[in-house]
């Protein structure tokens, strides 16, 4: 993805704003030694269907990730699903 | 105070009513010509959390700030979630200008620099920053400007760790929460921190008891608890709260003046379930505090101890364009007072107090919120504790709001994060500290308390 150099850069500097916060946490011995995955929305909040909902079509919006991923709901996407959270994508309308 | 002549409150008034409606009429025309004559694109509630995921306004909120299934889910992720194509740093920029007026005039004005009347303020302004750190550690950290009391503090803040875990194949999301309010932490719309009304006057007289989980402690304690989302549907969190030291909190802007601080630990729990099927999302739970406190700071009579137990529900309704909610909280609670009956500072050695808020709303096309709600406090008299005429706690009123939030879908074009919640507000007390009439014992009835409200709550 084009944009990853500045969204690396964004994190770090999210990083180094709230580094405090991150200590504030670590009283705890919470931070996480391995990456892990970070939470996404169950299917069921986005009241997901695995048809389209009139234009509404996963693979027309945003977040849906080829082949069968969304960058913000879990599990498989049908690219012919659809969810309450639509957002149509200037690049694939 | 000399109080003008009613002539010339007449003419004030109308004075300041012409304003008000060139005020909010400019507001009104200003977001309506931006929403229907300029390209619109993605908007926000906060809008640093907009930027982050990519989302609209109204993915997280029906009407900001209340939350949808999806926003409740993102705040126990611990603000990670992404999807955005942001860059920038992680800001956000929060203004309520505000007018409140009283059916009757104040004795007082209600706080220096300010009229007994129909006053304009700027409530708040205040500075947001936060979102995701890591993949599992995000933040909401919020520092405010209180334009009434003209001081700058720090406001609302919960800092998380979150965790997806499968567990013999049931999903737990767990996390842990350090913060600054207790409720602060909590994703429904019904327990005290977050719930309606969303925003409210600083400069209208309001009932002098309440119980004391509801914002007593809010930025003069910091806590820590620890959560569980299982299986997307129960929800269980433990903690507890301590207080911060007076130099603490004057560092942070925050008066130590006046408070009962709570000795030791002061425990905090919430129980809840939500299952969601269609447009429909269901939550009923419970929730509670217990604290020992040291009433004034006075500490030569030990302490006193209370216990608040809160049951709440919330139904929402969301189609398109159609979204209705309903929410529903009680709290009770006791005391044991004999700390502050030794002390002086109250009548009895035990009290109780009873809260109860209820309100629904319509919002149309996540741009139009109509509310009416029902708000009531009541208990066991002392008039030591309350210092009311009457001696009574009791108070009760209804409220109704007007709001308009031309950019839940998609903000203006030179500045897509911009959003606005351009609101009216009314309250009609029908019982005020303990009575209907009279009071105060001066003869102000508690429809004297009646409140318009007007704001253009604006983020970006």
């Amino acid at each position: 993805m084009s944009g990853e150099p500045a969204a690396r850069s964004a994190r770090l500097s999210r990083r180094s704003l709230l580094g405090g916060a991150i200590g504030a946490v670590s009283t705890l011995g919470a931070t996480p030694k391995v990456a892990t995955a970070q939470p996404k929305i169950s299917k069921v909040a986005v009241n997901y269907q695995d048809h389209p909902d009139g234009d509404k079509r996963c693979d027309r919006c945003l977040q849906f990730q080829p082949p069968d991923a969304c960058k913000v709901v879990e599990g498989a996407i049908s690219p012919q699903g659809s969810c309450r959270i639509f957002v149509l994508s200037q690049a694939r309308s | 105070m000399t109080r003008r002549p009613l002539a010339a409150q007449r003419v004030a008034r109308s004075g300041y009513a012409s304003r008000l409606t060139v005020i909010m009429l400019g507001a009104m025309v200003f977001a309506a010509l931006v929403a229907i004559g300029v390209p619109s694109r993605r908007a926000v509630a906060l809008p640093l959390y907009a930027r982050q995921t990519g989302q609209p306004c109204a993915t997280c909120h029906t009407a900001f700030l209340e939350l949808t299934p999806f926003g409740r889910r993102f705040k126990l992720g611990g603000y990670t979630l992404d999807g955005g194509d942001w860059s920038g740093p992680p800001f956000a920029v929060m203004l309520q200008p505000t007018f409140t007026n009283t059916a009757a005039d104040q004795q007082e004005a209600p706080a220096p620099h300010f009229a007994t009347n129909n006053n304009l303020a700027m409530q708040q302004v205040s500075l947001f920053t936060g979102g995701r750190i890591t993949d599992n550690l995000g933040a909401f950290i919020q520092g405010t400007y209180d334009g009434v009391g003209r001081r700058f503090s720090w406001d609302n803040t919960d800092i998380r760790f979150a965790k997806p875990l499968n567990v013999d194949g049931h999903t737990l999301l767990w996390g842990v929460t350090a913060n600054n309010n207790p409720t602060v932490q909590d994703v429904w719309n019904t327990i005290p921190a977050w719930s309606f009304p969303y925003i409210s006057s600083a400069l209208a007289p309001m009932p002098t008891a309440s119980t004391f989980i509801e914002q007593v402690y809010a930025q003069q304690v910091v806590g820590l608890s620890s959560y569980g989302f299982l299986d997307d549907l129960f929800y269980l969190e433990f903690g507890g709260y301590r207080p911060l030291s007076n130099n603490t909190q004057l560092a942070l802007g925050v008066s130590p003046t006046g408070q009962s601080p709570i000795s030791g630990i002061a425990p905090y729990w919430r129980l809840a379930v939500e299952p969601n099927f269609g447009n429909h999302s269901w939550e009923a739970g419970t929730f509670g505090l217990a604290s020992k406190v040291v009433p004034m700071g006075m500490s030569g009579a030990g302490t006193d101890s209370f216990t608040d137990i809160g049951i709440d529900t919330q139904y929402q309704y969301l189609g398109d364009p159609h979204t209705v909610t309903a929410r529903l909280a009680w709290i009770h609670e006791n005391h044991n007072t004999s700390a502050s009956q030794t002390l002086g500072l109250a009548d009895n050695s035990n009290n109780n107090l009873r809260s109860l808020n209820a309100s629904v709303s319509y919002i149309y096309d996540s741009t139009w919120s109509l509310t009416a709600g029902r708000v009531s406090v009541g208990g066991t008299p002392d008039a030591t504790l309350y210092g009311t005429f009457t001696g009574s706690p009791n108070s009760a009123g209804y409220i109704f709001e007007l709001a308009y939030l031309p950019f839940s879908r998609g903000g203006p074009e030179f500045w897509p994060w911009l959003n606005f919640r351009i609101g009216l507000q009314y309250t009609h007390w029908n019982k005020f500290d303990g009575a209907t009439t009279n009071i105060d014992g001066m003869g102000r009835n508690a429809s004297g308390n009646n409140t318009f409200f007007a704001y253009i709550w604006t983020m970006f």
